[in-house]
């Protein structure tokens, strides 16, 4: 069975060329690496907000972009949810207006799922971070994308408030068995993954479990990503 | 010492406030501008000033927003020269932007054969007078244009792409709102510049009373005749210039205002 979404990409950048080949099921993916190794690169390419110069991206056996012969699909026809690192919400909207900005699923029962409908009238600057963060992941759902982008979608938030969103993260992600490329530079977040990549100057230096890198690290970043692998992942949150 | 530094520059502040403020004072002390509406070349300087005024700036505000907005988000080759050619009008001289005009539009202009094929005449009409406020304030509405969509987040940009929004729904929902606030402060300079315009427009549209003679060119063409009626129509250009001013220091504040009250409302009856 072919997977969910293909992505063959080489993006240049100023220092290197990010290229990457990744695969993803119905599952999520944990993209780790040192800060400027491509991981935003990889997810702005899926996304359409970043044109490769070679490769493909295909999602459900549909062709969002090839190299050769040309195929481009612009962002707005793609089917993704991004979710960024600070969410992004448009300022001068309120949150529902926020969700419904993508004319697609009714946004008070998006807002009740993810247990922020009393604010639905709010502006963005008005709630609380992890508020903000479920309002993202809400507006990000609302067209039923094919594949969920979370650049670092925990960044912007306090510990402690990581700890409880990062919980109901992983509760979504479970309901929802979409591919989802998971950027991030936390440790802890990759408890909500079900495979990690790492990504070092834009290229795949491993591909497995935590487990299965923790026992074999490629690189010495791998290794010190894995070093406290020893205590379960998401404990020391 | 210290002590006498400061008195010396607060002497310094007096001088300067005295000496920008003693000519407006000089024309207030000496007639009031309800003096001007007692003249029909000065109601007839302020209607032509008003239309030509509106028509210049709905213009560029229709024409120059989009334009700002690609000049300020894409990557074009030839950005910076492109903007460089754009703001050349805020650096000329009026003088010589009035006798560019003329050259392009005039009868025996670049463009004289083909307007005046279209039956059409520019120069010395109202048109002109709309084509040299637009010359020497469009730029100055694009210039703060650009800066007001350069200061948008991109991320909330890139992020209504990815909602599905093609790029006009993106330009209209989310730029043009984002950056309301330079927008409005942008076209009010551009506006107060607009209607302070002389040069350009004497000379590529003369002066005629009820057709090309703005407010500024009235002061001027009432100098020798009728002197009260100049410093009539000065007072009423510099309490407009000074409205103009205020709108543009409370544009931005009244945004942050709106803003925070709205949030803090919002956070009011929304906090469990």
């Amino acid at each position: 069975m072919p997977p969910l979404l293909h992505a063959h990409l080489r993006v240049p950048r100023r220092d290197f060329d990010v290229a990457v080949e990744l695969d993803a099921g119905p599952q999520t993916v944990a993209i780790v690496g040192p800060s400027g190794s491509g991981k935003t690169t990889l997810l702005r390419a899926v996304a359409g907000l970043e044109r490769p110069v070679d490769g493909e991206i295909t999602v459900q056996g549909e062709t969002w972009f090839r190299a050769r012969p040309r195929t481009w699909t612009p962002p707005e026809r793609r089917s993704v949810g991004l979710v960024f690192q600070q969410f992004a919400l448009f300022p001068h909207m309120t949150v529902r207006q926020n969700v419904a900005f993508a004319r697609g699923d009714d946004p008070d029962a998006l807002l009740e799922r993810l247990g922020v409908l009393h604010l639905a009238d709010a502006r963005p600057a008005a709630i609380s971070g992890g508020e903000r963060q479920r309002v993202a992941l809400a507006r990000a759902l609302a067209r039923r994308p094919r594949v969920l982008l979370l650049d670092e979608p925990m960044a912007a938030l306090d510990p402690f408030t990581r700890q409880g969103v990062r919980r109901e993260l992983a509760a979504v992600l479970r309901i929802l068995a979409l591919p989802t490329l998971l950027v991030t530079h936390d440790r802890d977040d990759l408890a909500l993954a079900d495979r990690v990549v790492t990504l070092e100057a834009g290229r795949v230096t491993q591909d497995g479990t935590l487990e299965q890198l923790a026992s074999r690290p490629a690189t010495p970043f791998v290794a010190t990503l894995t070093a406290h692998a020893a205590s379960p992942l998401g404990s020391s949150a | 010492m210290r002590h006498v530094f400061w008195v010396v520059a607060a002497v310094f502040l007096a001088a300067v406030l005295a000496f920008l403020m003693l000519p407006v004072a000089a024309i207030f002390l000496n007639v009031p501008p309800t003096e001007a509406y007692t003249s029909t070349v000065a109601t007839d300087a302020l209607w032509v000033t008003v239309k030509t005024s509106a028509i210049a700036n709905l213009a560029f505000l229709v024409v120059g927003t989009p334009a700002a907005y690609v000049l300020a988000t894409t990557r074009i080759p030839g950005r910076a020269l492109l903007v460089t050619l754009c703001e050349l009008p805020l650096v000329m001289p009026p003088a010589v932007a009035g006798i560019g005009l003329l050259a392009a539009f005039g009868r025996v202009g670049l463009l004289g054969e083909q307007i005046e094929a279209l039956g059409l005449t520019i120069a010395f009409s109202e048109a002109a007078v709309v084509l040299a406020v637009a010359f020497v304030a469009g730029p100055l509405y694009l210039r703060g244009a650009v800066a007001a969509f350069a200061a948008v987040d991109r991320d909330c940009t890139e992020a209504a792409r990815t909602l599905g929004a093609g790029p006009a729904r993106v330009f209209a929902r989310v730029a043009v709102p984002m950056a309301a606030g330079g927008l409005g402060t942008a076209w009010a300079t551009a506006f107060a510049r607009g209607v302070g315009e002389f040069g350009a427009t004497i000379i590529f549209a003369g002066s005629l009373q009820g057709i090309t003679q703005t407010l500024p060119l009235a002061v001027y063409s009432q100098l020798d005749a009728d002197f009260d009626q100049a410093l009539a129509i000065g007072a009423l250009l510099i309490l407009f210039a000074a409205a103009i001013l205020i709108t543009v220091r409370l544009i931005p504040a009244c945004h942050r205002y709106f803003t925070r009250t709205s949030a803090s409302r919002a956070a009011t009856s929304t906090s469990p």
